[in-house]
C-alpha cells in the first residue's frame, strides 16, 4: 500500500455512476453515512464508487453540505428553502434516491418532506404521474380500494 | 408510450425503494398517505408500514362526515399489522357539533395505539367530561405526551400513573377536579425534561403534600395555570417561561430556589415589578432575563428600587430585555435598577410598545440613556 498522503491533500475521491470523480474533504464525506466505514481505511489514492449517484446529484449534495449554515434554525430554513426551490420534480426524485442511498445527514428529511408537500392534496392521477406509477388495478379493484377507507377520498381532486 | 420512455418509468419505480416511499408518506397526514393505496398494487400496502399516524377532523362540518371520520380512524388502526409499531400517533378530534360517538370511541382508539409500542402520543380533543383515557398514563414506552381538551379530570383518572420513559409532557386546556390530580400525574413522570402547560385549571384548591420528584426537568413553560404548587415542582429547570397574572399570589408562597435556572422569560401585567424582584431572589444563577409587559392594569405600583440587590442581578445577569415597554414609571425604574446594579450586564434591550407615540418614544429613550450603568461594557438598545 502506498504511503499515507500528507494532511493537506487528505481528500476523498468519489466516483459517480456517470464516471465523474469528485474530491471532497473528510468532513463532508463523513456526513454521508453509507460511505463512512470506507473513509477510515482510505487514502488519497482510493476512489470510492457510488453506483446509485449521478454527478448532478453529487454536486447538489456537496453544495448542500458545504453551504448549510451552522447557526440559527431560521438561517437553515432559509437556506433549505432556497436549495429546493430551483429543483424540478424529476430532479427532486433523483436527488431523494441519491441521498437515500448515501444517507446524507439532514438532506433525506428535507427531500422527503419536499416531495411530500408536492403530492399533498393532489389527485390520484397527478400522484401516479409524479411517481411514474402504472395503474395495474382493474376499475373494480380500484373502486374496492377506495371503499376500504372512504373518508380519505373526501375532498381529493377528481382526475 | 415510447420504449425509451417506458423504460425510464420502470427504472424510476424500481429505484425509489419501499423504504423511501414510506419515508415520504410519513411526512403526510394519514388521510393523504391512505390515498396512495389506489395508485397501484405495489403501493397498495405501503402506507400501512408508516410508523406515524396523523389524523384530523379539522375539515369536518357536519355530523354525517363526523361519523365517517370515526369509521376512518377505525379502518386505519385495524388495517395495520398488529406487530407493526406505531411510533407517533396524533389525533385531532375537535368537531364542535354532536361528536358523541367519536367521544365514546376515543378510549378504544387509544387502546389500539397503546398496544403498538407508541413513543409519541398527541391528543387534541373536544370531549364531554369524564372521558379521560387513563390507560395512557401507564404506557411505559411513551417519551412524548401532549394532551389537550380534557375536562373534569378527577383523582380516579390519575390514580395510577407510571410513565418511566416520558421526557416531554405538554398539557393544554385541561380541567382538573383538584390541584392534587396534576400532582399525581407528575409524580409518575420521574424522568420528565420538558413540561409545558397552557390554560390548565383546577376547580378546587387543596394543600398538597411536599413535592420533589421532577429532578430531571430542564425546560418549563407555564402559561395560565391556577394550580399553586406548580412552580414548586419546577425547581430544577434551566429555562423557565412563566405567564403570571393577578393570581400571582398563588405562586408567591411556593417559590423554591431555582438553583439551575439560567434563562427566564416572564410575561406579566404591569404592576408586578415588586413580585419580579422577589422572584429574582430565588434565581441565583440567572444570566438571561426577558420581561414581557402585557399592560392590562392601568396603574403603576409606584415601585421604588429596593436597596437589596439579588445575587443574580449583581453577579450573573448578562442579557436583559423588556418587551411591550410603555415607559411607565415602574418599568423605567426597573430598567434603571438592573443597569445600575448588574456588574456583568452586556446588553439591555428595550422593545417599545407599538401603541407608544413617536414623541413619547424619544422621551423614553432619552430617560433610558441617562441611566447609570454599573457594567462598563453594557450596551443599551432601544427598539421602536
Amino acid at each position: 500500500m502506498a504511503e499515507k498522503a500528507s494532511p493537506s491533500s487528505n481528500s476523498i475521491s468519489l466516483k459517480t455512476v456517470d464516471g465523474k470523480i469528485f474530491k471532497v474533504s473528510p468532513a463532508i464525506a463523513n456526513q454521508m453515512l453509507t460511505i463512512q466505514p470506507l473513509i477510515k481505511d482510505s487514502d488519497s489514492s482510493t476512489i470510492i464508487s457510488l453506483p446509485d449517484v449521478a454527478a448532478f446529484h453529487l454536486t447538489k449534495i456537496i453544495e448542500y453540505l458545504e453551504g448549510k449554515p451552522a447557526a440559527a434554525p431560521s438561517a437553515v430554513d432559509a437556506f433549505e428553502a432556497q436549495f429546493v426551490k430551483d429543483l424540478s420534480p424529476e430532479e427532486l426524485k433523483g436527488l431523494l434516491i441519491a441521498v437515500g442511498y448515501l444517507k446524507v445527514n439532514g438532506l433525506v428529511d428535507l427531500m422527503a418532506n419536499t416531495v411530500a408537500k408536492l403530492i399533498e392534496n393532489k389527485s390520484v392521477e397527478y400522484v401516479r404521474k409524479f411517481f411514474g406509477v402504472v395503474n395495474d388495478f382493474t376499475p373494480a379493484e380500484e373502486a374496492k380500494c377506495r371503499q376500504e377507507h372512504a373518508w380519505a377520498f373526501d375532498g381529493v381532486d377528481e382526475d | 408510450m415510447g420504449r425509451q420512455q417506458a423504460r425510464r418509468v420502470v427504472d424510476r419505480i424500481s429505484s425509489l425503494s419501499d423504504e423511501l416511499i414510506c419515508y415520504i408518506l410519513s411526512f403526510l397526514m394519514t388521510k393523504d398517505a391512505v390515498v396512495t393505496s389506489v395508485l397501484s398494487k405495489r403501493w397498495y400496502p405501503l402506507w400501512r408500514s408508516v410508523p406515524i399516524i396523523n389524523l384530523s377532523d379539522e375539515h369536518v362540518t357536519d355530523e354525517e362526515t363526523c361519523l365517517r371520520f370515526g369509521q376512518f380512524v377505525f379502518s386505519v388502526l385495524l388495517s395495520r399489522d398488529v406487530m407493526q409499531a406505531i411510533k407517533r400517533f396524533r389525533l385531532k378530534s375537535v368537531y364542535k357539533g354532536n361528536n358523541y360517538s367519536n367521544n365514546q370511541n376515543l378510549n378504544k382508539w387509544v387502546s389500539l395505539v397503546l398496544d403498538r409500542r407508541v413513543e409519541h402520543l398527541e391528543l387534541l380533543v373536544h370531549t364531554v367530561p369524564k372521558l379521560f383515557p387513563m390507560d395512557i398514563l401507564s404506557c411505559r414506552t411513551l417519551v412524548v405526551l401532549k394532551l389537550s381538551g380534557f375536562r373534569k379530570v378527577n383523582e380516579n383518572d390519575v390514580s395510577s400513573v407510571e410513565l418511566p420513559s416520558l421526557k416531554i409532557l405538554h398539557l393544554g386546556a385541561i380541567g382538573f377536579r383538584r390541584d392534587r390530580c396534576l400532582l399525581r400525574l407528575l409524580s409518575g413522570c420521574p424522568n420528565l425534561e420538558d413540561f409545558k402547560v397552557i390554560s390548565v385549571v383546577s376547580a378546587s384548591h387543596d394543600s398538597c403534600e411536599e413535592f420533589k420528584s421532577l429532578t430531571k426537568l430542564i425546560r418549563a413553560e407555564i402559561l395560565c395555570c391556577n394550580i399553586n404548587f406548580i412552580v414548586e415542582a419546577l425547581y430544577n429547570v434551566q429555562y423557565l417561561f412563566l405567564r403570571v397574572n393577578k393570581e400571582v399570589s398563588v405562586y408567591s408562597n411556593h417559590l423554591p430556589v431555582f438553583s439551575n435556572l439560567t434563562r427566564m422569560v416572564l410575561s406579566f401585567d404591569k404592576y408586578m415589578w415588586r413580585w419580579l424582584v422577589k422572584m429574582l431572589k430565588h434565581c441565583p444563577k440567572l444570566q438571561i432575563l426577558e420581561v414581557i409587559e402585557i399592560g392590562i392594569g392601568d396603574f403603576d405600583e409606584n415601585w421604588v428600587c429596593p436597596k437589596f440587590v439579588p445575587e443574580c442581578v449583581s453577579l450573573q445577569l448578562r442579557d436583559c430585555a423588556i418587551r411591550g415597554f410603555e415607559g411607565s414609571h415602574d418599568a423605567l425604574q426597573f430598567a434603571r435598577y438592573i443597569m445600575g446594579n448588574a456588574s456583568a450586564l452586556q446588553t439591555m434591550r428595550i422593545y417599545s410598545n407599538k401603541k407608544l407615540g413617536s414623541n413619547a418614544k424619544v422621551k423614553v429613550n432619552e430617560k433610558l440613556s441617562q441611566c447609570k450603568k454599573h457594567s462598563a461594557t453594557c450596551q443599551l438598545y432601544f427598539f421602536n
